[in-house]
C-alpha cells in the first residue's frame, strides 16, 4: 500500500500561559491518504484548530509549543525543516481555509491579487515574487491585470463557481457576500496547487444553503485537483455528508477514528455514542435530547486518564489509566477502556458496558 | 468699528466681511489682517510641514519596529524614548536645541524665506522642525505601534502566513496599509496640537511668524488680528481634515466617495 500523505504520530501542542500550561492537544496520531477527506470533529476547545495549525506550523510561539514524534508529509518530518522551507510547503504543498470569510481576507487589497500572489510564489509563473517586486505591485504600479499569475487567478474563480470571475477579481472582499468570500478563499487554497488542503471550520460562518454549496464544491475539487482534505468542524451533519474517513477529538486527544459509514453505525466509544444521541432528528419523538452532562474539563494541568470519564455512564476505577487506542473493527480504534482485553474478559459480568450493536442510530 | 451696535449685529458683520476675504484692520498698524496673516504665514506653515515629515519619519519605523519586537529590547528603548519626548514640552527641547547648537554653523535664529535659497531656508527651519515634530512624532508612534498589534493579529495575516509569505510580506504588504488607517485619522486630528506647538517654538527661535503675530496682539490686545488669527487657524485645521480625508480614501478601499458601489 503506498504511503499516506500526512502522518501525524504523536502530536502534542501546548500553551504556557499565567493560569498554567493548556495542553490543547495531547497525544494524537493520525493519517491522511492520497485523494480522501479526512474529517475532525469535537465540541469547541477540542483542540481541532489547534491541531491544524500545528500541522501547518501556525502556532504562534510562544505562548504556543508544537511537540510530536513526527508530523510527516510525503514521508517527510516537517518539524525538521527550516523555516523558508516550511513557507516553501504553506500555501504551495499544504494550503489552509479559514473559518471566516469575513475577516481572513485582506481588506485592502482585491480578491484577484489575494488569490493571484499565491500562484506567484509557488508555481512558476516567470514574475518575481520578491519582496522589492511585491511592495512595488502594492504600492506603485498595482497588480498587472494582463500576468499569469491574474489569468489564473481569474481561471480559479470560475473554477470555484464565482460568477463574472473577470469583474470579481478587481473587487475588494466586502464587495462580496460570505459565502463568495469563501470561495475566493477556496481559490486561494488552490492557487499554489496543493497536495492538502485543510479546512478549519469552512463553513462554520456561513448559512445552511450556501454551507451545502460549499461542501459540494469541496468535493467536486477533490476529484478535479487530486487534493486529500483535512475538515475540521464541530458537525456531526457535515462530516456525514463529505468525510471518508473521521476523528472523534475531546479535550485534546482523540477519542475514535475510523471510516465515516462504520462511525456512524456503531460508534464504539461512549463520548461518541453520547454525540451521536444529541443529534436532533427529523423523525424524532424525543421530548428533549439527549445531551452530555457536565462539561468540557479544564485543560490546564490536565490530569492523566481518559479526559471523558467524569461525563461518562460507563466510568470505572480503570478510567485514570493512560489512554490507549483500541482496535475495534477494521481501521477502526477506540480510545477507550472498556475495550481492553481484561475489561473484555469481564464483560459477561458487567451489564453496563456499552452494547455497541444497541448503537444510537438505531435507537432513533 | 460699529462697537455701538448689539453684539448679533457685530457679529454678522464680522462674517460677512470675512466671507468676502475681510479680516478687518489691526488696531495698532492699521494694516489689514488678512495681509498680515499671509505676510507671516510661510515660516509657521514650512516648520509645521517639515515638522511633520519629521515625526512621521520617526512613527513609522519606531512604531513598527516596536510592535514587532514587543517586550523585547527594541520596545523598550522605543517606548522609554517615546514618554520622554511626550513629557517634553516643544519650547523646552527647543532651547535644548539652542544650547546645542547655539557653536554650530546652523542657524538658531531667525528665517529667511524659501524664495531666498533652499539650503538656507532649511538650515533655518531644521531645529523649530525637530522641536515641533518629536513630542508629535512619539505620540504618532505609539498609535503606530497599538495599530500595528492589532492588525498583526488579525484573522487575514494569519491568512498571509499560511500562504507561506515570508514575515517581511506579511508585515509590509499585508499589515502595513491595515494599521496605517487609524493612524492617519488620528495624525489629522494631532495636526493642530502640532500648529499648537508651532507658536511657542516661534517665539524659541526668533522667527517672526504667524505664532509671534498671534502672542503679540494678544498681548496688545489687538481684537481683529487674534479673531483673524483664530479663524485661519480653524481653516488650516479643516483643511488639514479634508487632504486627510482624501488619503483616506486611498488607504481604505471601503470608503469610496461619489456613488460607485
Amino acid at each position: 500500500m503506498a504511503e499516506p500523505l500526512l502522518e501525524v504520530e504523536n502530536l502534542r501542542t501546548h500553551f504556557d500561559t499565567e493560569d498554567g500550561r493548556v495542553q490543547a492537544v495531547d497525544g494524537i496520531s493520525f493519517s491522511v491518504e492520497h485523494g480522501e477527506i479526512f474529517g475532525v470533529v469535537g465540541e469547541s476547545g477540542s483542540g481541532k484548530s489547534v491541531t491544524a495549525r500545528s500541522i501547518m506550523q501556525l502556532i504562534e510561539s510562544p505562548p504556543g509549543v508544537i511537540n510530536a514524534d513526527a508530523i510527516r508529509f510525503k514521508g517527510e518530518d516537517l518539524l525538521e525543516k527550516s523555516p523558508p522551507e516550511i513557507r516553501e510547503i504553506r500555501g504551495g504543498e499544504i494550503s489552509m481555509i479559514f473559518q471566516d470569510p469575513m475577516t481572513s481576507l485582506n481588506p485592502v487589497m482585491t480578491v484577484g491579487e489575494q488569490i493571484a500572489e499565491v500562484a506567484r510564489h509557488h508555481l512558476d509563473t516567470s514574475e518575481s515574487s520578491g519582496f522589492w517586486s511585491e511592495m512595488k505591485r502594492k504600492y506603485v504600479t498595482g497588480a498587472s491585470h494582463e500576468s499569469e499569475s491574474w489569468r489564473r487567478a481569474i481561471e480559479l474563480m470560475d473554477m470555484v463557481g464565482l460568477p463574472d470571475p473577470e469583474q470579481r477579481a478587481h473587487e475588494y472582499p466586502h464587495q462580496l457576500s460570505g459565502g463568495m468570500r469563501q470561495r475566493v478563499m477556496i481559490a486561494q487554497a488552490l492557487a499554489g496547487d496543493p497536495s492538502l488542503i485543510v479546512a478549519d471550520e469552512p463553513t462554520t460562518a456561513l448559512d445552511v444553503s450556501v454551507e451545502a454549496q460549499i461542501l459540494h464544491e469541496l468535493l467536486e475539487l477533490r476529484d478535479e485537483f487530486d487534493v486529500s482534505v483535512v475538515l475540521i468542524t464541530h458537525d456531526l451533519g457535515v462530516i456525514h455528508e463529505t468525510c471518508d474517513r473521521l476523528a472523534v477529538m475531546y479535550a485534546g486527544e482523540l477519542m475514535e477514528k475510523g471510516k465515516t459509514g462504520d462511525v456512524f453505525e456503531d460508534p464504539k466509544h461512549p463520548y461518541t455514542q453520547a454525540l451521536m444521541k444529541s443529534i436532533p432528528q427529523i423523525t424524532d419523538d424525543r421530548e428533549w435530547l439527549d445531551v452530555i452532562p457536565g462539561s468540557v474539563p479544564d485543560l490546564v494541568d490536565k490530569p492523566a486518564g481518559c479526559p471523558f470519564r467524569e461525563r461518562c455512564e460507563y466510568a470505572f476505577e480503570g478510567c485514570t489509566e493512560p489512554l490507549v487506542e483500541y482496535d475495534v473493527g477494521e481501521k477502526h480504534t477506540a480510545a477507550c477502556h472498556l475495550h481492553s482485553d481484561e475489561v473484555n474478559k469481564e464483560l459477561t459480568d458487567r451489564p453496563a458496558a456499552p452494547e455497541s450493536h444497541e448503537g444510537p442510530s438505531e435507537q432513533v | 468699528m460699529n462697537l455701538d451696535e448689539p453684539v448679533h449685529v457685530q457679529y454678522i458683520n464680522w462674517m460677512t466681511d470675512i466671507t468676502q476675504g475681510d479680516l478687518g484692520t489691526s488696531f495698532f498698524s492699521n494694516q489689514p489682517v488678512l495681509e498680515m496673516i499671509v505676510g507671516v504665514i510661510e515660516p509657521t506653515l514650512s516648520i509645521g510641514t517639515l515638522g511633520m515629515l519629521i515625526a512621521v519619519s520617526i512613527a513609522l519605523p519606531a512604531g513598527i519596529i516596536s510592535a514587532l519586537r514587543r517586550y523585547q529590547p527594541e520596545d523598550y528603548v522605543a517606548t522609554i524614548l517615546a514618554f520622554l519626548g511626550l513629557s517634553m514640552p516643544e519650547f523646552w527641547i527647543g532651547i535644548l536645541l539652542v544650547l546645542v547648537f547655539a557653536t554650530t554653523p546652523i542657524p538658531i535664529y531667525g528665517y529667511t524665506a524659501i524664495s531666498q535659497g533652499l539650503v538656507s531656508w532649511l538650515s533655518h527651519i531644521i531645529l523649530p522642525a525637530i522641536a515641533v515634530g518629536v513630542p508629535y512624532g512619539a505620540i504618532l508612534m505609539r498609535m503606530v505601534r497599538s495599530s500595528m498589534l492589532e492588525v498583526m493579529s488579525e484573522d487575514y495575516v494569519r491568512t498571509a502566513r499560511a500562504k507561506g509569505l515570508d514575515e517581511n510580506l506579511v508585515v509590509f504588504k499585508h499589515g502595513l496599509q491595515n494599521a496605517l488607517i487609524p493612524v492617519v485619522t488620528v495624525a489629522g486630528i494631532l495636526f493642530a496640537v502640532l500648529l499648537g506647538g508651532v507658536v511657542a517654538v516661534e517665539l524659541v527661535f526668533g522667527v517672526s511668524g504667524f505664532g509671534r503675530l498671534l502672542i503679540g496682539s494678544i498681548q496688545r490686545r489687538d481684537f481683529p488680528v487674534i479673531q483673524g488669527s483664530v479663524i485661519t487657524i480653524s481653516f488650516l485645521f479643516v483643511g488639514m481634515n479634508l487632504v486627510i480625508d482624501f488619503v483616506y480614501t486611498l488607504i481604505n478601499p471601503q470608503i469610496r466617495y461619489g456613488g460607485e458601489s
